[in-house]
C-alpha cells in the first residue's frame, strides 16, 4: 500500500510514505541536513531493521524466509557473520554499484550496506517502488548484482 | 402487513366504463374502453297491475363495471275494477306509486346484479327520473314489482282480479358502462409500512366519489352505517336522499361485508377530493366517479396488497461449532404471526444440531454445522416459512475477524481480483475495510477499490472511507501483496529502474508504507491491518511509531492455505 500516486517517479514521493521513509532514515540523518556526500548511512533503525530480517532468514526454518533466502540469493551463514557495514571505503563502492543502476540518483548517495558471510546488502530507504524499498545484493567485489528485493 | 403493488391506468387510454376491476391477479389493471356489446337493454312488459316481471336476464358484465342504469318508459293505466272500469287511471312510470298505506312504492323496476342493484322508486320526495350508477359484475336481471294497487278495491290479491289493465310501450331499461377521459394514479405513500396509498385523479373538474373494490370482496359503495343490511343481501337505502348518482337517484346500493371493506382510516370513501390517503388492506380496485364538463366520468386504478412476509433473524450469523444461536422470527411490517414449528437444515447432511420445539417463539440452540434454520408460522391466516442461515467457522484461526466466514469469503474474492496467478505487470493490489457489528459480532467488508492500483501500490488511505452501515464500526483494513515471497515483481512496481526486484517479508508482510499508514493516517491508525500474498496472511497492529518495530516480530502471520481450502469453507 503506498501513499504515492503511481505516476511519481522515484525520488518524487511525497505524503506520508515519505514520513514513513523519514522515520526510516532517522530524522537526524546527517548528510540529510547538510547535504554531504557520505557512502555509509549511520547505523539506525534502517540498518539495523535490514540487518535483523537478514538474521531472520538466516536462521529461520520457515518456508516464507527460506524461500526468500534461496530466491536472493542469500548464503547460510553464522549470526555474528551478519554485520552493519561501516568502512567507508566498502560503502562508496557499494553505493555506486548500486546507484549506477538507478535512472535518479540522490545527491548524496548514502547507503545501508550490510555484509552477510560472501555478500552485501545493499538498500537506500529512499530508493522506491510501489509501497517498497529496494535493495540489492552483490558479491564481494560488488562486480555482481546477485539479486535484488524489494519490501 | 402489506406490500403494495400498484397498476395505474394509462394516461395515454383514460380509463372508460366499463372499468371492470382486474381479475383477483396481482397488479393488473383495467383499461378498456367500453364496447358497444355492453349496452344492455330491456323491456319490462307487463300486461295488469297483478303481474310480477322478472327477474329477466338481461346484461352480463365479466369484470367490475360502473354503468349507468336508467330505467324509462311509462304505462297507462286503464281502471280493471270498480265504477271506473275501461277509463283511465293515469300513467305510471318505472318508480311505480308511493303508498302512504304502505309506506313503499309499489309497482315499481329494479335491476340487480349479484355484486349490487338499483331500484326506481318513488317517494314523496323523489319522481324521478330513474337513473343511477352504479358498479356491476356477473348476470344482470331485471323486473317490475306487481301494482300499483288500489287501495280502495279488492284487486291484485288472491282471486280477485286485477286493479288495473296496462296499455302502453311499458318500462325499458338500460344499463351502460360510463365513458372517461380521466385518470387516477396511486403511490405508496409510506414507503416503510406500505400501507397507506395516496390516490389522485387527474382531468376531473369534480369528484363524486370514491370507491374501493377489493377482488375478492364487493362493492363499497359507501359507508354503511348502524342497521345495514346483513352481508352479501342487497338493500336499499331508502332512507336517504340524493344518492350516489348524479340525476336524482335515491337508491344507495350496499353490498358484501362492509366490516371487511371499511379500512382504519377510510379517508377515500365518501371523499369529494381529488387526492385522498387510503389505508389498503386487501387487493382490489380503487374506482373514481367524476365529472369532466358536466359528464359523469370513471377511472380506476389497481392496488396489489401482498401479505405481510414472515422473517427470521439469527443472532449472531456465524460462529464456532457449539455456538448458542438465536432465532427470532418477526414480519416485515409487524402483523402478528403465530409459530407452528422449526426445522434445522444442515448444508451437509446429517447435521448435529437440533432443531427447536414446534411454536417456540423465539429458538435458542447450539449450531454445530453450517446450515439454514427454517420457521414456519401463520401470518394474516397463511403459513409462511422464512430462512436464517448459520455459518459454522472451520478451520479456526484463533482471529475473528479471519475466523468470520463472510471475511474469508471477501478475502478470497479481494485475491481473486488481484490477478495473483496472472502476468505479473497485470497484478492489482486489492483493498478493502471491514465493519463490525458490536451487538452481536457480525461482519461487513466492503471492496474498496479506486483508480490507481498497481501491483505494488493502491490509493486506498488517499480517499475517504465508505460510510459504516448503522450499527456497524470500522474493525480493519486490508489489501493484496498480489506475490509470492521471493517471487519477481513486475517491471512497473520500480518505474525507471532497471533493476528487477524480487517481493520480500523485509517488514515482517506489511510494507515499510502499510506501517506508516497505520501510525500517521486516520483512521487507520486506529485499527488493524492485513496484508494477504500468496503465502500468508498478516495482521499489524496500529500506532506502533517506533519503525525499528516494522518487522516479523509485531506481526501475526498465518499460512494462507486455510483460506483455499476447501475443506475449509
Amino acid at each position: 500500500m503506498t501513499f504515492a500516486i503511481g505516476s511519481l517517479r522515484m525520488w518524487q514521493r511525497i505524503g506520508v510514505f515519505s514520513l514513513a521513509v523519514a522515520i526510516l532514515a532517522g530524522a537526524t540523518h546527517p548528510a540529510a541536513r547538510s547535504g554531504q556526500s557520505t557512502a555509509c548511512r549511520p547505523v539506525d533503525a534502517f540498518t539495523t531493521g535490514l540487518r535483523d530480517f537478514l538474521v531472520q532468514l538466516d536462521t529461520s526454518s520457515d518456508s516464507t524466509d527460506t524461500d526468500q533466502r534461496t530466491a536472493f540469493g542469500l548464503p547460510v551463514v553464522p549470526v555474528t557473520a551478519i554485520t552493519i557495514e561501516t568502512d567507508s571505503l566498502v560503502c562508496e563502492r557499494a553505493a555506486t554499484a548500486y546507484y549506477s543502476r538507478l535512472q535518479n540518483r540522490p545527491s548524496d548517495q548514502a547507503v545501508a550496506v550490510v555484509r552477510m558471510g560472501s555478500v552485501y546488502v545493499v538498500g537506500d530507504p529512499r530508493v522506491t517502488g510501489g509501497e517498497f524499498v529496494g535493495y540489492a545484493v552483490f558479491d564481494s567485489t560488488f562486480t555482481v548484482n546477485v539479486s535484488n528485493f524489494a519490501g | 402487513m402489506l406490500a403494495l403493488l400498484v397498476a395505474a391506468c394509462s394516461d395515454r387510454a383514460p380509463l372508460t366504463a366499463p372499468r371492470a376491476a382486474a381479475p383477483p391477479s396481482p397488479s393488473v389493471s383495467s383499461g378498456d374502453p367500453p364496447e358497444p356489446s355492453n349496452v344492455f337493454h330491456v323491456d319490462l312488459v307487463a300486461a295488469t297491475s297483478a303481474d310480477n316481471v322478472g327477474p329477466i336476464d338481461f346484461a352480463q358484465y365479466s369484470r367490475r363495471t360502473l354503468v349507468q342504469v336508467s330505467i324509462s318508459g311509462t304505462y297507462e293505466m286503464i281502471w280493471n275494477v270498480g265504477g271506473g272500469y275501461g277509463t283511465s287511471a293515469g300513467t305510471t312510470d318505472p318508480g311505480g306509486w308511493w303508498s302512504y298505506l304502505y309506506y313503499d312504492c309499489m309497482g315499481n323496476a329494479w335491476v340487480r346484479f349479484a355484486s349490487g342493484g338499483y331500484e326506481a322508486c318513488r317517494t314523496p320526495s323523489n319522481n324521478g327520473p330513474w337513473i343511477d350508477t352504479i358498479v356491476v359484475q356477473g348476470i344482470g336481471q331485471a323486473g317490475k314489482y306487481p301494482g300499483p294497487h288500489a287501495s280502495n278495491y279488492y284487486c291484485d290479491t288472491g282471486d280477485f282480479p286485477a286493479c288495473y289493465r296496462f296499455a302502453g310501450l311499458g318500462f325499458r331499461v338500460t344499463i351502460q358502462p360510463i365513458a372517461t377521459d380521466i385518470s387516477v394514479s396511486a403511490e405508496q405513500a409510506d414507503g416503510l409500512s406500505g400501507r397507506t396509498v395516496t390516490f389522485t385523479v387527474t382531468g376531473a373538474d369534480t369528484v363524486q366519489r370514491w370507491e374501493f373494490v377489493p377482488d375478492d370482496g364487493a362493492i363499497m359503495a359507501d359507508r354503511v352505517g348502524p342497521g345495514s343490511q346483513a352481508p352479501g343481501r342487497v338493500s336499499l337505502d331508502r332512507a336517504s336522499s340524493g344518492g350516489l348518482g348524479t340525476r336524482g337517484s335515491t337508491a344507495r346500493v350496499v353490498v358484501g361485508d362492509s366490516r371487511a371493506l371499511l379500512t382504519d382510516t377510510p379517508e377515500c370513501i365518501g371523499s369529494t377530493a381529488k387526492t385522498c390517503v387510503e389505508t389498503v388492506t386487501q387487493s382490489g380496485t380503487m374506482y373514481v366517479l367524476a365529472t369532466v364538463a358536466g359528464v359523469d366520468q370513471q377511472a380506476s386504478v389497481h392496488v396489489s396488497v401482498q401479505p405481510d412476509t414472515l422473517l427470521l433473524r439469527a443472532s449472531p450469523t456465524w460462529g464456532y461449532a457449539g455456538t448458542t444461536i438465536t432465532f427470532t422470527p418477526s414480519t416485515a411490517l409487524g402483523s402478528p404471526f403465530q409459530v407452528d414449528h422449526w426445522t434445522w437444515i444442515p448444508d451437509v447432511a446429517p447435521g448435529a444440531t437440533l432443531s427447536c420445539p414446534n411454536g417456540d417463539i423465539v429458538c435458542t440452540v447450539a449450531v454445530q454445522e453450517t446450515g439454514t434454520m427454517r420457521v414456519f408460522a401463520v401470518v394474516e391466516g397463511k403459513l409462511q416459512s422464512a430462512d436464517a442461515r448459520v455459518r459454522i467457522v472451520k478451520c479456526p484461526q484463533g482471529d475473528s475477524m479471519l475466523d468470520n466466514p463472510a471475511n474469508r469469503d471477501s478475502l478470497r474474492n479481494r485475491w481473486a481480483m488481484s490477478n495473483a496467478s496472472g502476468p505479473d505487470s497485470l497484478r492489482l493490489e486489492r483493498p478493502s475495510v471491514t465493519f463490525r457489528r458490536p451487538s452481536d459480532g457480525d461482519y461487513i467488508t466492503i471492496p474498496v477499490d479506486w483508480p490507481g492500483e498497481t501491483p505494488c501500490s493502491n490509493p486506498l488511505s488517499q480517499h475517504p472511507l465508505p460510510a459504516a452501515p448503522p450499527g456497524y464500526v470500522l474493525d480493519s483494513w486490508q489489501h493484496s501483496h498480489p506475490f509470492s515471497p521471493g517471487e519477481m515483481l513486475p517491471e512497473n512496481c520500480f518505474p525507471g529502474d532497471t533493476l528487477r526486484y524480487r517481493y520480500s517479508t523485509r517488514h515482517g508482510g506489511p510494507s515499510p508504507n502499510d506501517w506508516g499508514i497505520s501510525v500517521g493516517v486516520a483512521p487507520f491508525n486506529t485499527v488493524p491491518g492485513y496484508i494477504q500474498d500468496k503465502k500468508n496472511i498478516y495482521k499489524f497492529l496500529p500506532g506502533i511509531a517506533d519503525s525499528t518495530k516494522w518487522n516479523s516480530k509485531n506481526v501475526r502471520r498465518w499460512k494462507r492455505k486455510f483460506l483455499d481450502d476447501p475443506n475449509c469453507q
